[in-house]
C-alpha cells in the first residue's frame, strides 16, 4: 500500500489526533524519512494507523463519509487478513514481515479504537442460521453452548450497546493475547541480555521492551478485570516488569512519569480485584457480613495516597475509575 | 430496602455519585475541546460505567436538588457522547440515544418517600407533588424538566436494577460475576 492521495490527509491525523491519546504509539513513523520503512516492513502497523483514522476523520469532497466507510472496511480486511498470518504462524519471505515489535504496537492499537466490524456479523456468518442452531433441544446438553437470548435485556440494548462491546470486549482480549505471544516469542519479557529466545539478536526496538512490557501489563489488567478473566501474565514476571533502570524511560514522545503512574494504578487495581472479586462466595461474604466497610476504606486510603503522589506530577484528572467503581460494588 | 441503608452505606454512595459526575464532567470538557471524537474506547466505556453506576446510586435515593444536578450532568455527558461522532453505527452515539430514552422515563418514575435514619434531609416542600395512581405522593416534576420542592427521592425497589444477588436469597446468582462479564450493568428497566 502507497502513501498517496486521501491516505496523506488520514496517515498524519492519526498523530495529530489519536497518537497523543494513547501511550502505545511513539512518533518515529509520523517522521517522513521513516515511511518507507513503515509501508514496506511494518505492514499491520501501517493497516491499523490507516484503518482507524479512516474511521473517525471524513475525507474531504463529496461522498466523505461513505467514501470514509469503503476505506476502512478494505483496510480492516486486510488488518484481519494480517492479524490471522499471526495467529496461523505464517511469515512472508518480502521485507513485509509481520511477526515484530511493531505488529505488538498494531495489535494493541485494535484494542484502543475499534473496527466498524463490531457492529456487524462476520461477512461468512449465516451458515448456522437455521432454527437447529438457536431453538433449545431434548438434545443440547446441560452446560453446552446456549444460542444468545435477550431475555433481561431490552432488544434495542442488546443490539446498538450490548453486542457490539462484547464483541468488542472478546476481539481486544484475543489481539491482547496475539500480543502477549508474540511479545514472548521476541523477548520481550526476557530479561537484559543481548540474545532473545533462540539465540536470535535483540532487535534494534529492544530499548523499548521494559515500556512496553508495562503498557502490557496495564491492558491485560484492564480487560481481565472488565471480562472477569484470569490475567494472562503469570506472577513470575511481575518483577521483570516492574523492574525499569532510568534508562528504560521509553520512546521520548510521551511522558515516563505517566507509564509509571498508570501501572501502579494498575496494581492497586489488581489488588482491589483480588481481594473483593476473587471469587462469588467472598463477594457474598464481604456484603452480608459488612466487612466491606473496612476494606473499602483501607483501599480508599491506598487511592488517596497513590493520586497524592501521582496526581501534581500528571496535573488534573478525572478521579481513578476504581475508586467509585469499588465503592458503588460494595454499597 | 431504605431501611438497610447505614449512615455509612449513604456515604459510599456520595462518593458513587460524585465521581461518575466528575467522569461525566470530564467528558463534556472533552467534547467542547474536540477531543472526545479521538478519544479512545476505555475512555467510552468509563463514561458509560459511570452514567449507569450513577443512575443505580441515585435510584437508591437523593435530595430533589442533589438529584435534579446529578440527571443535569448526566443530560450533559448525554450529549456530548452523542455528538461526539459522525459515525450513525458508533457505540457513543447509539449508547447516548438509548440512555436519553432511558433517563426521561426514569425521571418520571421517581417517588417521594422518608430518607433513612441518620441521613440528613432538607427542608421539605410538598407544594408541588401530587398523588400517583396508588396513592404515593409523586415528586414535582415540572414541564421545567426540574423536581421542585426539596423532598427525598428515589425509585420504587427493582431487583434487576441491583449488582448483585438479594441480601439473604441465597438460591440468587451474583449477576455480573458468573457471567464472566458486566451483564449485570445492562440490567437496566425496559425503555
Amino acid at each position: 500500500m502507497v502513501l498517496v492521495g486521501r491516505q496523506l490527509t488520514i496517515y498524519p491525523s492519526f498523530f495529530k489526533n489519536f497518537a497523543p491519546l494513547s501511550p502505545i504509539v511513539d512518533d518515529y513513523y509520523w517522521y517522513h524519512q521513516n515511511h518507507y520503512q513503515l509501508i514496506t516492513q511494518e505492514p499491520l502497523l501501517c493497516c491499523s494507523i490507516l484503518s482507524v483514522s479512516c474511521r473517525y476523520h471524513t475525507l474531504r469532497g463529496g461522498g466523505g463519509p461513505s467514501r470514509n466507510v469503503l476505506l476502512h472496511q478494505r483496510i480492516w480486511r486486510h488488518c484481519e487478513h494480517l492479524v490471522s498470518r499471526i495467529v496461523l504462524g505464517q511469515e512472508k519471505r518480502s521485507k513485509a514481515k509481520t511477526r515484530t515489535f511493531r505488529s505488538i504496537q498494531a495489535l494493541l492499537i485494535l484494542t484502543e479504537w475499534y473496527p466498524r466490524a463490531i457492529h456487524f456479523p462476520p461477512e461468512a456468518d449465516g451458515w448456522d442460521s437455521s432454527l437447529i442452531f438457536l431453538v433449545p433441544d431434548e438434545r443440547d446438553e446441560p452446560g453446552s453452548n446456549q444460542a444468545d437470548g435477550a431475555a433481561h435485556v431490552a432488544a434495542k440494548w442488546l443490539e446498538d450497546v450490548v453486542a457490539p462491546a462484547r464483541m468488542g470486549d472478546r476481539m481486544s482480549w484475543m489481539f491482547l493475547g496475539c500480543a502477549m505471544s508474540l511479545g514472548h516469542e521476541l523477548g520481550v519479557f526476557q530479561a537484559r541480555t543481548n540474545d532473545g529466545p533462540s539465540g536470535v539478536r535483540r532487535h534494534k526496538d529492544a530499548a523499548n521492551y521494559p515500556w512496553m512490557r508495562k503498557l502490557l501489563y496495564i491492558a491485560d489488567q484492564q480487560f481481565s478485570a472488565r471480562l472477569n478473566c484470569t490475567s494472562m501474565i503469570p506472577m513470575s514476571l511481575d518483577l521483570s516488569i516492574s523492574d525499569s533502570a532510568p534508562s528504560d524511560d521509553g520512546p521520548a514522545n510521551f511522558s515516563s512519569s505517566l507509564i509509571n503512574s498508570w501501572f501502579g494504578l494498575s496494581q492497586l487495581a489488581r489488588s482491589i480485584s483480588g481481594t473483593v472479586f476473587s471469587s462469588t462466595a467472598v463477594t457474598r461474604q464481604l456484603l452480608q457480613s459488612h466487612g466491606y466497610v473496612n476494606v473499602v476504606r483501607y483501599f480508599q486510603q491506598q487511592l488517596s495516597r497513590w493520586r497524592e503522589s501521582n496526581l501534581d506530577i500528571l496535573g488534573t484528572l478525572p478521579p481513578p475509575p476504581t475508586f467509585y467503581f469499588f465503592t458503588c460494588c460494595a454499597s | 430496602m431504605q431501611a438497610s441503608i447505614t449512615t455509612t452505606d449513604y456515604s459510599f454512595i456520595q462518593q458513587v455519585i460524585d465521581g461518575s459526575c466528575q467522569v461525566l464532567q470530564g467528558v463534556s470538557r472533552l467534547a467542547q475541546s474536540n477531543a472526545l471524537s479521538h478519544c479512545t474506547v476505555r475512555i467510552l466505556l468509563r463514561a458509560i460505567a459511570a452514567s449507569i453506576f450513577l443512575l443505580k446510586a441515585l435510584s437508591m435515593g437523593a435530595p430533589t436538588t442533589r438529584l435534579d444536578e446529578s440527571l443535569c450532568t448526566l443530560q450533559r455527558g448525554i450529549e456530548a457522547l452523542r455528538g461526539s461522532t459522525w459515525d450513525d453505527m458508533h457505540l457513543a452515539s447509539r449508547y447516548a440515544a438509548l440512555l436519553e430514552l432511558h433517563v426521561a422515563h426514569l425521571r418520571r418514575s421517581f417517588v417521594a418517600g422518608t430518607a433513612p435514619d441518620g441521613i440528613p434531609i432538607p427542608d421539605f416542600n410538598n407544594s408541588d407533588a401530587t398523588l400517583g395512581a396508588d396513592g404515593s405522593i409523586i415528586g414535582g416534576y415540572g414541564s421545567t424538566g426540574h423536581f421542585a420542592g426539596e423532598e427525598w427521592l428515589s425509585l420504587p425497589f427493582d431487583v434487576s436494577m441491583a449488582p448483585f444477588g438479594v441480601t439473604g436469597n441465597e438460591s440468587a446468582q451474583f449477576l455480573g460475576l458468573d457471567d464472566g462479564d458486566w451483564d449485570f450493568l445492562w440490567g437496566l428497566p425496559l425503555v
